[in-house]
């Protein structure tokens, strides 16, 4: 796995040298190869946040804008995680605050207005909102490692090389988020 | 063996990243330890737990659409002094719009404010519209008098008001949250590449202006808005004035070009095959070969059968262009019928073998059509036909048969016909 890495990031600092020469298509092709991991960051700090579609558009905008300045070519996943991760954080300090957010996260049947959908069992409600809040308490590190890891089904080593830490880093993140997840919800757990 | 360490490698073994002497270790301890069994169990629960609630966050578009046009439109304002204001005349529905954005959107791509989709659809309905006029005024121009295209066109970039309604709509895109918002920055990037065309080399070589602005501007098709009545932009048509003086063979030519810009793709294929097969050796019938299959891929009911009479010669950059059309088709027959994928792609690798482009085919983690075309040397034939059969599962369909012109031509037929459902 770390040899895959690795030749992920040659190619990922090759396409970027190719960017910084004026090639469209290769900035392109790093967009596409990151979209998914930058949204899964986006949705760990900020949740169902109305503006996540446009923060991560404006995450690789302004990587864009900077890609001159970018030392490491071959940690430009690393980097692009640390603009949205700083982009997200921003949003936050302007907006009403992380945990409505995920409060809403765990209701998807749930109206803006706040009245609940007519199908929607009201202990499993209970449940998901739960868990949301839970969510929202953890580190924002382990959110992300989490989100990438659970949703967008990345390797714990792609996971270490998008965020720039060690594999036992990842390792770390991940188990202290399971269990204080596991602590907090123990009332789910026993139904 | 420690506890603590056990357990925080626990989630690593119950999602598989645990390397083989670390797994052994960790269930040879499960096997005695009790305590660390039942945290298992709770991790496990917890893990499914957490999986289902982050699942649904999937993303289901991509963004690379928006972030390129976006980026296209910053590089062009760069590029490009900024035009004249003449040509704003905006409705009123765009001036609202414009008020809006004065009232302090610019810039602020977080999203704050929102834009209403209406006054978005209204906006874009507005661009369709200047959008097709400006391909038809620039087709015109280029067909009445190629030589006075270049400055023309740039004339009517500066007087549709096309560049600034651009970025005008690029920037209302940045603040809307429209469902079909990532179908319109498709469409501004079709929009950018119109434009990008009209100042690129090829305009530089006035011998192929008219031929390449002409297929662009078909290519380009117009956006499908919810138009309020009467909004809606002109179907894209050409006016050609025929001189009185052609002879049969030029006259039949442009009639066909006629054909093919008002969308009468059957009689315009059919026009192009005579026009290919009467005056061989001529200029005139190697560009009818190609409009022939271009009208045929468009969608033409006739069948076109050039059999031996006609070969596609080694003309590189024709066969290529003839390949990517093949791809077009083959792309947006797929977004019709949403049919079996791979089926689908066998027939784009084989159709790509025998018109003389090396075609990769495969589908990516989204499970998008990923399609890379290179040419290679060798000619061929190739044969366009439309499908008849309606009634069956390839009703409609364009059936395209290709041939590689050598001893193995039956043999390929017939596997073709094998490989067809």
């Amino acid at each position: 796995m770390r040899t895959n890495s690795r030749n992920g990031q040659e190619a990922v600092a090759h396409l970027v040298e190719k960017a910084r020469s004026g090639d469209h298509g290769a900035f392109e092709l790093l967009v596409r190869r990151f979209e998914r991991p930058v949204h899964a960051v986006v949705v760990s700090s900020i949740g169902d946040s109305p503006d996540r579609p446009d923060i991560v558009q404006e995450t690789f905008l302004a990587a864009y804008r900077a890609l001159p300045k970018l030392r490491e070519p071959e940690k430009f996943g690393a980097w692009l995680y640390g603009i949205a991760s700083r982009l997200s954080k921003n949003l936050l300090r302007k907006k009403r605050g992380r945990e409505i957010y995920f409060a809403e996260m765990g209701e998807p049947e749930t109206r803006a207005g706040g009245v609940p959908g007519p199908h929607e069992d009201a202990s499993r409600k209970e449940q998901s909102r739960e868990l949301a809040q839970a969510f929202a308490e953890l580190p924002e590190r382990q959110r992300a490692a989490l989100t990438l890891f659970y949703s967008e089904k990345l390797s714990y080593g792609e996971i270490a090389a998008f965020m720039n830490i060690s594999l036992a880093s990842v390792k770390g993140l991940i188990y202290r988020g399971m269990a204080a997840l596991k602590e907090m919800l123990p009332r789910r757990m026993e139904s | 063996m420690d506890c603590e360490y056990i357990k925080e490698n626990l989630p690593a073994f119950i999602d598989g990243e645990l390397e083989e002497d670390a797994i052994v270790r960790v269930e040879s301890h499960l096997a005695e330890c009790e305590g660390c069994r039942s945290e298992l169990e709770d991790l496990r629960r917890t893990a499914r737990m957490i999986e289902d609630f982050l699942e649904p966050r999937a993303m289901d578009e991509s963004v690379a659409d928006g972030v390129m046009a976006n980026i296209a439109s910053q590089e062009r304002r760069l590029r490009v002094p900024l035009m004249t204001r003449l040509g704003w005349a905006l409705t009123g529905a765009a001036a609202a719009v414009l008020v809006l954005v004065v009232l302090g959107i610019f810039g602020n791509t977080s999203g704050t404010q929102v834009i209403a989709d209406e006054v978005l659809d209204s906006a874009v309905a507005d661009h369709a519209r200047t959008f097709e006029l400006f391909k038809k005024q620039a087709v015109n121009s280029a067909v009445r008098d190629p030589e006075k295209a270049v400055g023309m066109l740039r004339m009517e970039i500066k007087f549709s008001g096309l560049e600034e309604k651009t970025s005008q709509l690029i920037k209302m895109l940045a603040v809307s949250r429209h469902p079909r918002k990532n179908e319109f920055n498709k469409y501004i990037a079709s929009v950018h590449e119109f434009l990008a065309f009209v100042e690129e080399p090829p305009l530089k070589d006035l011998s192929v202006t008219r031929e390449a602005l002409e297929k662009k501007a078909i290519e380009l098709s117009p956006i499908e808005v919810n138009f309020a009545k009467g909004q809606g932009p002109e179907p894209f048509q050409v006016s050609i004035d025929i001189p009185e003086d052609l002879d049969e063979t030029t006259r039949r030519f442009v009639l066909a070009k006629r054909d093919l810009y008002s969308g009468n793709f059957g009689s315009a294929a059919k026009a192009f095959s005579i026009v290919a097969r009467q005056v061989p050796g001529n200029p005139i019938a190697e560009d009818a070969k190609y409009w022939m299959v271009y009208s045929g891929l468009q969608g033409g009911s006739a069948e076109i059968n050039m059999g031996e009479d006609v070969v596609i010669p080694n003309h590189m950059p024709l066969r290529r262009e003839i390949g990517k059309d093949v791809i077009r088709w083959v792309e947006h027959r797929h977004s019709q019928v949403k049919g079996d994928t791979r089926r689908i792609m066998r027939m784009v690798e084989m159709i790509g073998k025998k018109v003389g482009v090396i075609i990769e085919t495969s589908i990516d983690e989204d499970g998008r059509s990923v399609i890379k075309v290179e040419q290679k040397g060798g000619g061929s034939f190739i044969k366009v036909e439309q499908g008849s059969n309606s009634g069956n599962e390839t009703s409609g369909m364009l059936k395209i048969k290709c041939q590689s012109g050598d001893k193995n031509q039956k043999k390929e037929e017939e596997e073709e016909r094998n490989n067809r459902p």
